[in-house]
């Protein structure tokens, strides 16, 4: 064969000229064929040996033992006749042994028995077959052309109808193939963006094809050696043939596991101490987990609550650290994770870690056992801002830029030298009190501030008469509050105004600055507080009589605030006042003392006495203008909603009317 | 940091340098002073390089190199009647490398140690003022805390000192009429230290009687 370029090759397009030849397609080759006989010309079979020539559909030439194209061997079988066609001659020009010989036995036997399949379609179309095509029968037309032409069609539209189902397949699967593409692409370039939105956000660095993060607060000044990295991972185990979940993010970081779940610092003031078997054994109050805010991803929140328990760490592990060192007359005890310092006796200030990680366990822990809320948060929220005042701190002693040849440190401790700086304000830079010392500080005032309110809201609410309020400043410092604290009469408050206290509470005391200027410094122990301001209270009765008596128009006679006169009290000091009436009859005299009380006595003239006995002395009845003696006034018997008021009643009651 | 005065206490009649300073010091006690430590001034001469000196043989300049230990962080380098550099202590080691230009004289280091009073307000310093192994004198140093005015708080000042110092109380130091109404620095206080060291050194030439 001269056309082919293998064996195989021969092999099917010996096939091919089959086909065209009985199926009549529009190949030229076919038509080459069918034109042969009309022009008279002998066509040669493009494909086959020279000599081997085609002429009026019979062989001229008999054909020679031309042996196996396919494997070379001499044939052992020469073609069965000259009235063979010349393809079917090219197609048996292959022996026995030849592997492509299998193949041609089986197209072989598919034609045949397509051909018997349909033999009665063939014999209806035939005759018009052959006249529309105007060949005689029986002229240079094969036998296999003749006998099943329909299978032929048949196959060639099987043929046909493949390929052009491979052509569709084919496309499909490029289809499929984009589409795939197509996501994955997709879901890349969501990872990238997420990760520049990381970026923006965290402090990432590549180590060889790990992305690395920072959530430490080293780089703002912590000096904490947990190392505080995250790993960000492609998030792939999601199905892409599944529908996508909303919260579906590609990005996701990975925490390390010491850091998992949520912490807190909880502070809390006991007023009792606990049994030595509750230290360090601080439950853990459920706490939901803060929601993330609108729009933030899910890696934000996850990286925010570890970053969080790396400062509540941090924060736990420098307290602890100073609570160790430092020397303090009661020591502070540190177990587990629980800090116990003793601010004022009887009274402990517990600061633990609460640190739940997402186990089941520990959740299950928390629910069951819930201890009252007795946070202190404002003292918490206080030691994130120390600890991040103490990194601002430690990042800037070494800023730069920095003179080559100053010491490292502060700026003013660098300009201390340069400025003479004398031992006193050195000793102001240098002193820097740690964490613990401030909270222990921040707990005593707040303490001290609180019971200070307790005792005077007690106090108030227990004794109505006079009556005591109290102003407290909205803004206050850490270390120092104020409270006004003024005592009057109901219903005569314009009148009685002679105590106001100020009350500027401290971390240790408390100073009381009287409206007359007096300074008095009190412990912070509560009864000391509740005697000056019960004895305040006596006071606050005795100058309000006095103030009473200037608008009723009496006379002060004598004023005490301390008496020395009468029983002794055991709180402060007992005060009185003796006023008289504008006629001069009558006289009131009132001695009241923070505890015995109030004790009114009246003076008469000595003509309303009856039962005075005749003096020798004072014949004349002048002298019976004179004041006699006191008779005390059933006090709880009078009328009147409160002190003053009953003593307005007294002093109109004595004096005469004028009209 | 406040106004502060410097002087010299003569050596009591037939008593020694450090007789008079425990008498000074009894007083203070007596008085109601509380006793604060001790306190450091000293002081060290160096010359202007001979090479550096120009052709017209002008006499080199002294330089003095002081330190006080009311500040501990800082170096006072003073020409007399001239500038008064406050540096931090690297200073020393710079001194060091400026060889060439200034020279340590020898045997010139003079400093006065002695106890620290604080009095109220008042800050007083007595003390013996050492030149190598030989007492020299007494200083006394009485800083007045609440006020940066020389002007404003001499006469403060002259009636502590009188309280105590009786007929030997100084007279205004020098630097308090160079500035007038202005704030007095720590500068100022290192310069009277200077004066009296110079005044001691001169005194030192002439024997008197009374010191050992």
């Amino acid at each position: 064969m001269s056309g082919g370029g293998g064996p195989c090759s021969a092999l099917w397009e010996g096939l091919r000229v089959l086909f065209v030849c009985g199926s009549r397609s529009v190949f030229g080759f076919s038509r080459v064929l069918r034109g042969s006989p009309i022009s008279g010309l002998q066509p040669r079979c493009p494909y086959c040996l020279p000599g081997f020539s085609v002429g009026a559909g019979v062989l001229r030439t008999p054909p020679a033992c031309l042996g196996c194209e396919l494997c070379g061997s001499a044939s052992s079988r020469p073609a069965r006749s000259r009235s063979r066609r010349w393809a079917w001659m090219a197609l048996r020009r292959t022996c026995s042994h030849c592997p492509c010989r299998r193949t041609w036995r089986v197209w072989h036997s598919e034609l045949t028995s397509a051909k018997v399949r349909a033999p009665r379609r063939r014999r209806r179309r035939g005759p018009t077959a052959m006249r529309r095509t105007g060949r005689a029968p029986g002229l240079a037309r094969t036998r296999t052309t003749r006998k099943n032409p329909q299978t032929l069609q048949l196959i060639s539209k099987k043929k046909s109808l493949a390929g052009a189902a491979q052509i569709l397949l084919k496309g499909a699967e490029r289809l499929t193939k984009s589409v795939t593409e197509n996501q994955e692409n997709k879901l890349q370039r969501d990872f990238n963006s997420e990760l520049l939105r990381l970026r923006q956000h965290w402090k990432l660095r590549k180590v060889g094809d790990k992305i690395l993060g920072d959530l430490s607060y080293r780089s703002a000044g912590s000096l904490f050696p947990h190392h505080g990295t995250f790993e960000v991972i492609k998030n792939t185990d999601i199905d892409l043939d599944k529908k996508i979940p909303e919260d579906y993010c590609p990005l996701d970081v990975q925490i390390p596991s010491d850091l998992e779940g949520s912490a807190y610092i909880k502070v809390s003031i006991q007023k009792q101490a606990p049994d030595i078997g509750d230290l360090g054994t601080v439950n853990l109050f459920k706490r939901p987990l803060p929601k993330s805010k609108p729009g933030s991803p899910h890696w934000q929140t996850k990286l925010e609550a570890a970053q969080n328990v790396l400062l509540c760490k941090e924060i736990f592990a420098q307290l602890s650290r100073e609570a160790v060192q430092i020397k303090s007359q009661i020591p502070h005890i540190v177990v587990k994770n629980q800090i116990i310092s003793q601010p004022f006796p009887s009274l402990q200030l517990s600061i633990s870690l609460c640190h739940s990680s997402n186990d089941k366990k520990s959740q299950k822990s928390s629910t069951e056992k819930q201890s009252p809320e007795d946070h202190l948060y404002v003292l918490e929220h206080n030691l994130h801002l120390l600890i991040r005042e103490f990194h601002k701190q430690t990042l800037s002693s070494i800023m730069m830029p920095h003179p080559a040849s100053a010491p490292f440190g502060h700026k003013r401790m660098r300009l201390s030298g340069p400025q003479a700086f004398d031992k006193n304000e050195i000793n102001s830079i240098q002193s820097s009190e740690g964490l613990l010392e401030k909270i222990i500080k921040q707990a005593k005032h707040i303490f001290l501030r609180s019971r200070t309110a307790a005792t005077i809201d007690s106090l108030a609410s227990r004794i109505e008469d006079p009556q005591i309020q109290a102003h407290w400043s909205n803004i206050n410092d850490v270390y120092e509050s104020s409270v006004k604290v003024l005592i009057t009469s109901q219903g005569y408050e314009q009148i009685c105004k002679s105590i106001q206290l100020q009350l500027n509470i401290g971390v240790e005391q408390i100073r009381v600055v009287h409206r007359d200027g007096r300074v008095i410094t009190l412990s912070h122990q509560e009864q000391e507080l509740q005697d000056f301001l019960l004895s305040q209270m006596s006071q606050h009765q005795v100058h309000a009589v006095q103030q009473l008596a200037k608008v009723m128009g009496w006379q002060v006679l004598s004023f005490s605030n301390h008496v020395g006169l009468g029983p002794i009290e055991s709180i402060g000091n007992a005060s009185a006042i003796t006023v008289a009436s504008p006629s001069g009859d009558y006289a009131i005299s009132v001695r009241n003392g923070p505890e015995s009380g109030s004790k009114v006595m009246v003076q008469f003239p000595r003509n309303q006495c009856k039962d005075l006995p005749k003096s020798d002395v004072l014949q004349d009845s002048k002298w019976n203008h004179l004041r006699g003696p006191f008779r005390e006034v059933q006090w709880n018997k009078m009328e009147g909603r409160n002190f003053v008021y009953k003593m307005e009643l007294l002093m109109s009651a004595l004096s005469p009317c004028l009209l | 940091m406040g106004v502060t005065c410097v002087s010299q206490m003569p050596v009591a009649e037939g008593k020694s340098v450090q007789q008079t300073v425990e008498l000074l010091t009894r007083k203070l006690e007596m008085l109601g002073a509380e006793k604060q430590g001790t306190f450091c001034v000293d002081c060290e001469t160096y010359h202007t390089a001979a090479s550096t000196l120009g052709s017209q043989g002008q006499a080199g300049k002294l330089m003095y190199v002081m330190h006080n230990s009311e500040h501990p962080l800082s170096c006072f380098a003073l020409f007399e009647n001239g500038p008064c550099l406050i540096a931090d202590t690297n200073f020393d080691v710079l001194m060091v490398k400026l060889k060439g230009f200034f020279q340590s004289a020898k045997a010139s280091k003079i400093e006065t140690r002695g106890t620290r009073y604080q009095y109220c307000d008042f800050l007083v310093k007595v003390g013996t003022v050492t030149m190598g192994p030989s007492a020299r004198g007494i200083s006394v140093e009485v800083e007045y805390g609440p006020c940066v005015v020389a002007s404003d708080c001499w006469s403060l000042l002259l009636e502590f000192l009188q309280s105590f110092l009786g007929s030997h109380t100084p007279g205004a130091p020098a630097v308090f009429g160079n500035r007038h109404d202005a704030v007095y620095s720590p500068a100022d206080t290192m310069v009277q230290y200077m004066e009296l060291f110079n005044k001691i050194r001169k005194q030192q030439q002439v024997p008197v009687a009374g010191i050992r």
